[in-house]
């Protein structure tokens, strides 16, 4: 089971690298429109306006607030799992049958 | 805390909705992944609307106007293409969602009587959701957007008698002009919600009515499978599930955001390599195949009845699969299998 | 220093630790949705106008120049010195409007009055409006964000 958490981490951490290395994150000048072509489209009429964050202060807050995501979400469901836990053993046990009152609002 | 719940319950009456969410079990078997599929689905509605309301602040729908707002919320508006990108992948997402709860409804045949009307109103909600798409496509007013819903709208008018008024109700005129994109707008933003919403309520309502489905062969058998119950272990679940595909939508959001293109010309030739959004490549690919006359008729009107007719065939699956334990039954999951295995290849053709 | 009995339970324990992280991750959610829908405005700091259009005001006359969204006003006074005004009411932002016959700025909206200062006078406007500086140069008339009074310069 550990092992299998190592794995998956360690594959998360390279999906992000490369998603990092090879994202178009980069820093388009917003007052000029970016000149760039894709290969089914290279018409010298074509403008592609791209987009991304404006500056460094601007892509450091963004990666921050994905981090801080991610780390919620991997939080969130160690949590879950605890809870899921917990309450299909109350089922099991029979808590929630016997047409007692239903409500989650204990204690 | 008891004293504001027993003050609201005593006017609201949530102990009923809850002894119904708490009573409500969900069937536990191999196939039971699939059912977290419809909640996905209104995850990512979920999203569309919040992502939707905020950038309706700063869009505006004219023909002047539509590009340089899309744009001044890309650059200017704080945050503006992220709010931006997580709209349109979300949209996206969602569909991709749709198209597979559909393919697992359709393959495990949870459509089955007394069912007919959840299939038939969720087959309506994919049109109103493949709708939502291809108005929302239209937005931002470029050239790739301009040139597929000059091509989407004509679509219709190869059926006989009622087309050329299909593709005018549509355009609301003859061509793509500034009017169109008010009325796409005002498809977008108010009207398909509006549909969506009343779908979605009678869909819902028919699925807490009759109970999450099992297995034919089990609901057959007769014999109980274990059920979970719905609130609170089986929303605990999907939370999880909701909780990843938040965290894999920000991801993709945030590193691939989509390009603007440069604002249309309406007398301007079609730019080269124009094409649909991905869930229409199929229907992109099949018209184009279709020569452009067959007997006495033009292949567009060939294909577009063909597209009609397979539409049909769709809606009416519950009937038509009236006997979903024999040979004719046997016969339509085969049927879900090469449909796929169509869409797939004819996808991949259009973008050789 | 032990004690007897729990504070809480394991469950209660584990549901505001779920309900705390979630609540935070939700907060995260706060700030750009904050930042999008709130826009950075600001005022300009500066406007030039081409002195060419400008020259030609005749004393106790007023034109309007945009000092940003806003409205701004200014006025030939009767030394030739120019004043420049946001032409924006102290009171509940309404346009005002200069009547030279009473010397007097009107807002319309509430029977506001203003003196050909800027002081407010009569009505209900809280304060005075606000006076932006007026500096001219060969071909242009500098208007810049005020501190205390306008420097008023004459043309």
């Amino acid at each position: 089971m550990r092992v299998k958490g190592v794995i998956l981490c360690i594959l998360f951490l390279l999906l992000c690298s490369f998603l990092i290395s090879s994202s178009n994150i980069t820093m388009p000048d917003p007052q000029t429109a970016k000149m760039e072509s894709i290969p089914s489209q290279e018409s010298e009429t074509d403008i592609i306006i791209s987009s991304g964050p404006k500056d460094i202060k601007e892509k450091t807050g963004i990666l921050f607030f994905l981090g801080w995501v991610w780390l919620s979400i991997f939080v969130l469901i160690y949590f879950l799992r605890q809870k899921i836990k917990e309450t299909d053993r109350l089922y099991q046990s029979g808590y929630y049958s016997d047409g007692k009152d239903k409500i989650c609002l204990e204690e | 805390m008891k004293k504001p719940y027993e003050w609201f319950e005593e006017r609201f009456g949530i102990t009923a909705i809850m002894s119904f969410l708490t009573n409500k079990t969900i069937p536990q078997h191999k196939h039971t992944v699939w059912y977290y599929t419809g909640s996905a689905i209104l995850l990512f509605f979920v999203i569309q609307m919040i992502t939707g309301f905020m950038l309706i602040f700063y869009y505006k729908p004219t023909l002047e106007l539509a590009n340089a707002s899309v744009l001044r919320i890309m650059n200017d508006v704080p945050l503006g293409w992220v709010i931006r990108s997580v709209h349109s992948w979300s949209a996206s997402f969602m569909i991709a969602l749709v198209i597979i709860h559909l393919m697992s409804i359709w393959i495990l045949k949870s459509y089955t009587r007394p069912r007919e009307l959840t299939w038939m109103s969720g087959v309506f909600l994919l049109f109103v959701s493949l709708f939502f798409g291809f108005t929302g496509y239209l937005l931002p007013w470029d050239d790739l957007s301009l040139s597929a819903t000059k091509v989407g709208t004509d679509i219709p008018r190869s059926i006989p008698i009622i087309g050329k008024w299909a593709t005018i109700f549509l355009r609301g005129g003859e061509d793509v002009t500034g009017d169109t994109l008010t009325r796409f707008f005002g498809f977008h933003v108010c009207i398909l919600p509006v549909f969506a919403f009343l779908l979605l309520a009678f869909h819902v309502y028919l699925i807490q009515k009759h109970g999450i489905s099992e297995p034919l062969k089990q609901e057959n058998q007769k014999t109980k499978l274990k059920g979970l119950p719905f609130w609170p272990n089986f929303i605990f679940r999907e939370s999880i599930i909701w909780l990843f595909l938040i965290g894999v939508l920000l991801t993709i959001a945030i590193f691939l955001p989509p390009h603007l293109g440069h604002q249309a010309d309406l007398m301007a030739p079609a730019p080269e390599g124009i094409k649909p959004e991905w869930y229409f490549l199929f229907l992109f690919q099949l018209l184009k195949i279709f020569p452009a006359k067959i007997l006495f008729f033009t292949g567009d009107t060939l294909a577009v009845f063909f597209i009609m007719g397979l539409a049909a065939l769709f809606f009416f699956l519950p009937l038509i699969d009236n006997k979903p334990l024999e040979q004719k039954g046997k016969a339509v999951t085969v049927s879900a299998y090469v449909f796929l295995l169509f869409v797939a290849i004819m996808t991949v053709w259009s973008l050789l | 220093m032990k004690i007897k009995e729990s504070l809480f339970t394991r469950r209660r324990f584990l549901n505001a630790l779920l309900g705390g992280w979630f609540a935070s991750l939700l907060a995260v959610f706060v700030y750009p949705i904050v930042k999008f829908v709130f826009p950075p405005y600001s005022e300009p700091d500066r406007v030039d106008l081409p002195l060419a259009e400008y020259s030609d005001m005749s004393p106790n006359t007023v034109r309007n120049f945009p000092w940003g969204n806003k409205p701004g006003i200014l006025k030939k006074n009767d030394d030739g010195t120019l004043s420049a005004f946001v032409a924006v009411c102290t009171h509940l932002d309404c346009n005002v409007t200069y009547l030279p016959d009473q010397r007097k700025f009107f807002c319309a909206c509430h029977d506001g009055w203003y003196d050909e200062k800027g002081l407010n006078i009569g009505g209900p406007p809280p304060r005075p409006l606000r006076s932006l500086q007026v500096f001219i140069t060969e071909d242009k008339i500098e208007i810049l964000k005020s501190g205390e009074g306008s420097n008023e310069k004459t043309l």
